[in-house]
């Protein structure tokens, strides 16, 4: 048999996005951005152990911050194993409309490729947003790229404005509540898995319904469903990868100084 | 014009990591010299659908058996090819789709009785069906090759391609989907969701052409839809320089190599070459 090199145009693994959404308010000074930090560190390591465990993968990660507008810690994605978190400062105010904005511009196909795993979006918020963020997510909402997301967002303390969270995750349960230090940590950390949880290449049946239905009608949109239909949105309508069932509990942690 | 079949199928990277069966399935029938069947499918793999490798298997013996079936009873002659043509080309992605879906899921209850589930009865005892099905999850893509037409069908991702020396034609254009997600033949109104064209040939007069049919697992493992077309021409050169044969020998190294380096997925691909005056 004569052995001859492969054809073909050039190889690459699927590229899975995971964005840091911070919020870097006034009211965040102190612990809350300080275990922000460092959590966020200690976890990278573990994301790259995650990530040697599927080479078809590709694990890209940038941060975005937001308080008096918002930036971009690193513009353009960074591959796990060369990624270092840059610690942030906290002061100024909850602009989260232009955060979402930021994130609109790289949600786009370009500089999104189309062929993808699911991207991961992480939003870390203790406050009401302080600018009409609305415009912004009904955009980014319009989004392919931020319907397939897998969107996680902590809400830390009692001032945290949930409704707003549970807007953007499309998901009452993927908004984990933080009210202390122990906390936050624990919820940044399952927040940093669900990267290898989405690397899998297996496919989904294409549901009939939307995977991410607005957070208003979410709990209606999952009750027209019937509770046996195989091709119901998994989890109220996040999407189908994501196994929620090792969310830590919150009230595991209530003791200790409550935000 | 002599026509050369090269087929390959690997478990994917991942699968082979994970210790999971291959989830792709291929068949190809071939009828004469002039008439071959040929279908690939991909089970989905996901976790509500444990069973989608017998799934996939199911779905490409379902196309062969139904195609085998409409070409007796249309007949193989160039009369029952043409009045095939007409039906397929008004009926492939209704009445024939139909008909696939309706014998796959007739399969599948089969497998079903053999090999029952827990979890799969109403409150009144009854079998989920559309649960069942679910389990058996997969893709569907078939191509019915004659020497004077070619009729592709699709239901779910993948890619069905016509090769030239002018380039790569995508002969169906099924819905694509960011992400994971793909269209099922397990969902119970799938025929609603298939898409089919029919080709006519040049038949003698035709310069040499091949036809590509491929899971998604081989799309996905190149950086974008013009390296995969560039991929899809150069097989095509292989097989003219080399020869089928050559590249049928080499076919599943390559294929091995394409998901240890790309997404990780199984990979199928069939090609059916045909060679016209050089």
């Amino acid at each position: 048999m004569q052995e001859l090199q492969r054809p073909g145009g050039e190889l690459a693994t699927r590229p899975i996005h995971f964005f840091w959404v911070v919020d870097c308010s006034g009211s965040m000074y102190g612990e809350k951005i300080g275990i922000v930090n460092n959590t966020i560190q200690e976890c990278i390591p573990e994301m790259r152990n995650s990530a040697d465990n599927n080479p078809n993968a590709q694990l890209l990660i940038r941060a975005l911050q937001f308080s008096s507008g918002a930036s971009w810690i690193t513009t353009s994605p960074v591959p796990v194993e060369n990624y270092s978190w840059e610690d942030m400062e906290a002061n100024g105010l909850t602009e989260l409309g232009k955060a979402f904005d930021l994130l609109a511009a790289q949600l786009s196909i370009p500089p999104m490729p189309a062929r993808a795993l699911p991207p991961v979006i992480v939003i870390l918020s203790d406050g009401q947003p302080t600018d009409d963020y609305k415009k912004s997510l009904d955009k980014l909402k319009g989004m392919p790229w931020f319907r397939k997301a897998v969107k996680i967002a902590i809400s830390i303390g009692q001032d945290a404005d949930d409704d707003v969270l549970i807007e953007f995750t499309g998901n009452k349960e993927l908004v984990l509540q933080a009210n202390n230090a122990t906390a936050l940590a624990k919820m940044i950390k399952w927040a940093s898995t669900t990267a290898s949880m989405v690397s899998a290449p297996s496919s989904k049946p294409m549901n009939s319904i939307p995977v991410s239905a607005p957070a208003a009608s979410t709990p209606s949109a999952a009750a027209s469903v019937p509770a046996d239909d195989p091709f119901a949105p998994a989890n109220n309508g996040a999407p189908l990868v994501l196994d929620m069932s090792n969310i830590p509990n919150p009230d595991d942690f209530d003791e200790g100084a409550v935000w | 014009m002599k026509r050369y079949l090269c087929d390959g199928i690997v478990k994917g990277a991942t699968h082979q990591r994970n210790g999971l069966p291959c989830q792709d399935s291929k068949k190809i029938v071939e009828i004469s010299d002039d008439i071959v069947i040929i279908a690939v499918a991909d089970g989905h793999g996901s976790e509500k659908c444990p069973r989608s490798d017998r799934g996939s298997t199911i779905a490409v013996n379902t196309f062969c058996e139904v195609m085998k079936n409409y070409l007796q009873s249309y007949g193989s002659d160039e009369n029952g090819l043409s009045n095939l043509i007409t039906f397929l080309n008004r009926e492939g992605d209704m009445r024939f789709a139909q008909d696939i879906c309706e014998e796959w899921q007739a399969r599948v209850k089969q497998s079903y009785y053999k090999n029952k589930e827990e979890g799969m009865l109403d409150d009144d005892g009854n079998i989920k069906w559309s649960s069942v099905f679910s389990l058996y999850g997969t893709t569907l893509l078939g191509m019915l090759i004659t020497n004077t037409f070619v009729f592709s069908f699709q239901i779910g991702d993948g890619d069905i391609n016509l090769v030239t020396k002018d380039g790569v034609f995508a002969l169906v254009e099924p819905e694509k989907f960011l992400g994971t997600e793909t269209h099922s033949l397990s969902k119970p109104d799938a025929w609603r969701k298939a898409v089919a064209s029919i080709r006519r040939r040049d038949g003698e007069d035709e310069e040499s052409c091949m036809y590509m049919l491929s899971t998604d697992g081989f799309a996905n493992s190149y950086t974008s839809d013009v390296e995969f077309q560039k991929t899809c021409s150069d097989y095509f050169g292989m097989i003219r320089e080399h020869g089928a044969e050559t590249v049928q020998a080499n076919l599943k190294k390559w294929l091995t190599e394409t998901s240890e380096l790309g997404c990780g997925d199984d990979i199928t691909v069939v090609m059916a070459y045909f060679e016209g005056e050089q």
